[in-house]
């Protein structure tokens, strides 16, 4: 039993040392009432520039939601490429399809709800989507049995 | 619109989204927690077995109201499958795929070994006219889930409702004619589904007459050993890693026959059990007779790191798409019946990756030091005073790889 007892005791030690990492450093203690109002001044200025950088990133962000992401298929002589590859996309991103393909094709797209798009031969096609739930969802070429892209949407 | 699955992709015979990889410092914890805790146990753990159950005690009476309702839910899928739709929306084929296959863990682990209640084929068969050929063992068992998993993951289409009515007739066929020949025991061996169950209820805290709570390792320890227990439980890990492995971009970047498929699934769970039965039978000091009955004897270890794997592999898939297949049975000849309101839904376990993430890691950790502690404990009655510590060596060494390479392919796949 003691040696049970150690053995929990060290692992309780590891899982101490890698939460500690986590925490958040201690705020200063400061002492005069002038230190503190020049203190209290930078602190402002750095929530303001924080406060725009965020406002940029959002703006960012926002920016490449409205751009999305742009997939190019082309499906020829039987191969389609891309093939396998990982596409990242943000949730809520609108994700693009650009297919060309040279046979009659049906591209699946497994996500909730799925969608299902038909592309003649020698045609192309540009559909759009947008996918709200992170995972990983398949893009496939159904008659030549293909996963064309998995979307990692995070 | 056509709903109808696509192959391959549609992973697990249920299309759809899957999980995120999990991040790499989850997999790293992961692994220094299993790393560290392996040799904490073989380093300074106990040195007299202390976890070997006896539960020798006869199963009791099969408890007629679980019967009643295993005879109901058995005809509600079955109805569901063979007069429902004939695509992916088929609330029978999304159940055996979600229900049976994978809740049968969850079940077994909460409840104990409910499924001999609730089998109707159990039901439906007597006696047996003749005794079970011992000899067999679990591999008629093992064929039956090497079958299933390989519809599910290797078959040409495993979204096909047909394949699945296929499969699930043979299946019915096999269980009355081999219940009405052996009685009972059939199921106890040759039941797929059946003898999974069994096997996961005994590292269930609650023992096979419903009552008392008990040591899930020390259950675990009764598990009785046969021939075909360690190819059972190979068949259970390699599918699995299987089905993580042939979704990575690796495997999909390649254009390969259900043949290449099916020998790949076939090669995971070959290497799996060649590996365990290796490993179980390397140590000195013992006859080659009892070195020959070393994996059987160990097998029941392998156990928790299978039930840890398909937990952190499928508990989206369960809890998520079970959703989708609990509304689809509702309306099992898909005329749009919607009794519970809207059936959309409500991703619990997506919606927060890190957490899920974290769940994974946590379940295959779990498994892992219950397999450890297992082995450790029968290898101390197994192994002679001398080796008893470089004997468990090779299967220690093993454990943590298999550990390491289910957190791998949760990581990158």
């Amino acid at each position: 039993m003691k040696t049970v007892t150690i053995a929990l005791a060290v692992g309780l030690l590891l899982a101490g040392c890698s939460g500690s990492s986590d925490d958040a450093p201690a705020p200063k203690q400061t002492t005069s009432a002038a230190e503190d109002q020049s203190r209290q001044a930078k602190e402002q200025a750095e929530q303001k520039a924080a406060a725009d950088d965020e406002l940029a990133e959002a703006v960012g962000d926002e920016a490449e939601k409205q751009r999305g992401q742009r997939v190019t298929i082309t499906i020829k002589d039987g191969e389609v490429t891309p093939r396998g590859e990982r596409v990242e996309v943000k949730k809520g991103q609108r994700i693009t399809l650009l297919v060309t393909s040279d046979a009659d094709e049906e591209i699946h797209v497994h996500s909730d709800p799925e969608h299902t798009y038909q592309v003649k031969a020698g045609g192309s096609i540009e559909k759009s989507f947008t996918i709200d739930t992170p995972g990983q969802v398949a893009v496939e070429a159904h008659h030549l049995d293909a996963t064309i892209v998995q979307l990692v949407v995070r | 619109m056509t709903l109808a699955a696509a192959p391959t992709l549609a992973a697990h015979g249920v299309g759809g989204s899957t999980d995120l990889p999990i991040p790499f410092l989850y997999a790293m914890v992961g692994a220094s927690w299993a790393l560290t805790i392996s040799f904490a146990v073989l380093a300074l753990a106990w040195r007299t077995p202390r976890l070997q159950g006896s539960w020798t005690s006869e199963p009791g009476r099969r408890r007629p109201w679980l019967a009643v309702l295993g005879m109901a839910l058995t005809a509600w899928i079955l109805v569901a499958l063979y007069a429902g739709p004939d695509d992916a929306s088929n609330g029978g084929l999304q159940a055996v795929y979600i229900f049976v296959w994978v809740g049968l863990v969850p079940l077994a682990l909460v409840a104990g070994h409910v499924w001999r209640d609730l089998s109707p084929w159990r039901t439906l068969t007597g006696r047996g006219r003749w005794t079970y050929p011992e000899r067999l063992g679990y591999w008629p068992a093992v064929a039956g889930l090497f079958a299933f998993v390989w519809l599910e993951l290797a078959s040409p289409d495993p979204g096909s409702v047909d394949a699945m009515r296929t499969w699930v007739a043979v299946y019915v066929v096999a269980m009355l004619a081999g219940g009405a020949a052996f009685g009972p025991r059939w199921f106890d061996r040759a039941d797929p589904f059946d003898v999974y169950s069994a096997i996961v209820a005994r590292l269930s805290p609650v023992a096979r007459d419903g009552r008392l709570s008990r040591n899930p390792l020390r259950g675990l320890t009764t598990i009785p050993v046969g021939p075909g227990l360690v190819a059972l439980l190979a068949v259970l890990l390699g599918s699995t890693a299987y089905d993580s492995f042939s979704a990575s971009p690796f495997w999909q970047g390649r254009a390969l026959s259900t043949l290449q498929h099916s020998a790949t699934l076939l090669g995971f769970c070959l290497v799996v059990g060649v590996l365990f039965a290796v490993a179980a039978s390397a140590t000195g000091g013992v006859t080659r007779e009892e070195r020959r009955r070393l994996p059987g004897l160990l097998a029941h270890s392998l156990v928790p790191i299978v039930v840890g794997y398909v937990f952190a592999h499928y508990l989206t898939y369960l809890v998520e798409k079970g959703q989708g297949a609990f509304h689809a049975l509702l309306d099992p000849l898909g005329r749009g019946w919607t009794p519970l309101g809207d059936p959309s839904i409500s991703y619990v376990l997506s919606d927060h990756p890190s957490m899920l993430a974290a769940l994974k890691v946590t379940f295959v950790v779990a498994g892992h030091v219950l397999a450890v502690v297992a082995a450790h404990d029968r290898a101390l009655v197994l192994l002679p005073r001398a080796h008893r510590l470089s004997g468990q060596l090779a299967m220690l060494v093993l454990m943590v790889a298999y550990t390491f390479t289910g957190l791998y392919l949760l990581f990158s796949v």
